[in-house]
């Protein structure tokens, strides 16, 4: 796989608290990888860690092939990035902010940039501090797809947005990754979108990835077995993830092709919501 | 980068300089104003009535009165140099962390160092020119004292290159605080303690500088002549007393002697008064002071020494912008 980021024992520490433990992950180029996971699984760490806010405890961290840490410089002209509450000055205008995008990029597209903005129709003379949260969403993107990156970072990009301003985002941020071939990683906690529009996804949980893989993939390899209530684990063909028992039933998320023996048990493709939390669930119960 | 700073500060510079500017008119003023209407009274050259100094007393209070609130222009001088390192220097870095603003600052194209650096310099400037502004016309305080002989080291704190070096010991003290803290209220609040500390600490030593002049007590004075014999301007920082063979002499034996001196009635003149008293009975006192022509020597150290420590407090600064976690 060609790989965009690149961690190898990969650990972060905060004090004595663990955010990322030995953790190896490559993610893909030219792809849309959605990195999901409980608060707190590390998901904010790992995306700071890729564009030098944090250090790494141990371990390296790679984006195009350099160290994030020594080599921050080499990187940031080629990765856009929005953090979590997509950090503005407030007392910019929309225009001045884009004249600082101008100001600290070597490469920046200016025309490209501003056509951005206007395609919302923002307010091109207003403070930063005066616009909704989804105007403010709008700029901080553009501010970051402006230095026409190889690679753009988002951290929980859709978060406080209401649904109507998420699905706009969204979709600009797809149609801008089909016409420019970009690679786009970002982080959710909404399951909802992650399956709209990732096709490669990262479940992070307690600092550790626990599953990766291409959306399809997954979606084809696992099922969802709905049997009578058991206790035991009857013969399956396939790797049980994990198992809840409701009233009279058993739900089974497995990977693999579902029960050999015919004992009423119905067999359906799993949703990726199904797999996603399959996989979330059981590590967060250890933990817990 | 600097385009961005000054964006982002243009505010705060433009109201420093312009109160900078109005400041030094208003001190250069007051300086000429205050001594016109001391001549215009006539105060220097007042003759005391034949059995009372009231006139004189009576034209130094109209003096006062008229003249008196335009101090409070020099005194401003001790304090603004606090409220640079208090509410420019502490929010300085601490409100680009407390709003998140560092993140978007330090992935765009340019290196943390240089943002910091940068950030810090325009200020830097914008307070240079402020503080140099005012620097010629602290002097003028001397004007108030109504002596006519002012040691130049009255108004040390507040013209020259000292003070100008504490403007920009202030703003790296405040912006290396909330650097370190990442709060704006810390660093308002322990930068500007950082800040009064050393330039208390720093003033405690400043009699130190070079090693003072010494005057023994004089002999040929006459009654009550207390006054030492030494060149007018001089910065007085102490006396002690020691005994012929040099060795110090506690401040109490001194202290019992004048009440020995004194309890006696004896004829006072060149050759018979408290000094030669003293040294009658083994004891020299000595006065210690800087000469006034010492004057710039201290004001270059002394601005060489908060010069410094702003420099070390700006490393600080930067050293932790480029090594902390965001």
């Amino acid at each position: 796989m060609d790989a965009v980021v690149e961690t190898t024992a990969l650990t972060k520490r905060y004090g004595s608290v663990i955010a990322l433990a030995d953790c190896d992950l490559a993610l893909p180029r030219g792809k849309v990888t959605g990195l999901v996971g409980p608060n707190g699984a590390g998901k904010t760490t790992l995306i700071h860690l890729a564009i030098g806010l944090l250090r790494p405890t141990a371990g390296i961290v790679r984006v195009f092939g350099h160290d994030s840490t020594s080599e921050i410089l080499k990187i940031l002209p080629r990765v856009g990035f929005v953090a979590q509450d997509r950090p503005l000055y407030r007392d910019l205008t929309i225009l001045e902010s884009l004249e600082l995008g101008r100001r600290l990029n070597e490469r920046w597209d200016a025309d490209y940039a501003l056509a951005r903005v206007r395609r919302f129709g923002l307010p091109l003379s207003r403070k930063i501090k005066t616009l909704s949260t989804g105007q403010r969403a709008h700029v901080a993107t553009s501010l970051a797809l402006g230095k026409r990156p190889e690679l753009i970072l988002l951290d929980e990009p859709v978060a406080n947005l209401d649904p109507v301003a998420r699905l706009a985002l969204l979709e600009e941020l797809m149609s801008v990754v089909a016409e420019d071939g970009l690679t786009v990683i970002f982080s959710a906690n909404a399951l909802a979108d992650v399956e709209r529009v990732c096709d490669h996804i990262v479940i992070l949980v307690n600092g550790c990835p626990r599953l990766a893989g291409d959306t399809e993939e997954l979606i084809k390899s696992h099922v969802v077995a709905i049997g009578p209530r058991t206790q035991g684990v009857s013969a399956m063909d396939g790797e049980l993830i994990e198992a809840h028992h409701a009233e009279r039933q058993t739900i089974r998320l497995l990977r693999g092709q579902g029960p050999r023996v015919d004992d009423g048990t119905i067999v359906r493709p799993a949703t990726l919501e199904e797999i996603v939390l399959g996989y979330m669930r059981p590590a967060m119960e250890v933990a817990a | 980068m600097t385009w961005l700073a000054v964006r982002q500060y243009r505010v705060q510079i433009v109201v420093m300089l312009i109160v900078a500017g109005l400041l030094a008119i208003g001190m250069a003023f007051a300086a000429v104003y205050v001594a016109g209407v001391r001549s215009e009274l006539g105060l220097d050259t007042c003759v005391p009535l034949p059995n009372t100094n009231l006139n004189c007393v009576q034209l130094d209070t109209e003096w006062r009165r008229r003249t008196g609130s335009l101090n409070y222009l020099f005194y401003s001088l001790y304090v603004l140099p606090a409220l640079v390192a208090s509410y420019v220097g502490g929010p300085l870095l601490a409100v680009e962390f407390e709003r998140g603003t560092h993140r978007l600052a330090w992935t765009q194209g340019i290196s943390r160092v240089r943002w910091a650096a940068l950030k810090l310099g325009v200020v830097l400037v914008a307070t240079l020119a402020a503080s140099i502004m005012l620097a010629p016309f602290g002097g003028g305080q001397k004007e108030f004292f109504g002596k006519t002989v002012v040691s130049p080291f009255e108004t040390f704190e507040i013209q020259g290159p000292a003070l100008v070096s504490y403007f920009v010991f202030g703003l790296a003290a405040g912006a290396s605080i909330g650097a370190w803290t990442r709060r704006v209220l810390a660093g308002m609040l322990v930068g500007l303690l950082v800040f009064a500390v050393l330039r208390v600490g720093v003033h405690n030593l400043r009699p130190a500088y070079q090693a003072p002049v010494i005057a023994e007590y004089p002999y040929s004075a006459g009654p009550f002549q207390s006054s030492f014999d030494i060149a007018p301007g001089a910065w007085v920082i102490g006396g002690d007393a020691i005994d012929l063979e040099g060795r110090a002499v506690a401040p109490e034996r001194v202290t019992s002697l004048m009440q020995e001196y004194f309890r006696t009635p004896r004829q006072l003149g060149p050759t018979s008064n408290d000094a030669t008293y003293l040294r009658e009975h083994g004891v020299i006192r000595r006065l210690l002071y800087q000469p006034a022509d010492r004057f710039w020597t201290f004001q270059v150290i002394e601005a060489a020494i908060f010069i410094a420590l702003a420099a070390l407090c700006a490393l600080l600064t930067l050293w932790r912008v480029r090594s902390s976690d965001a």
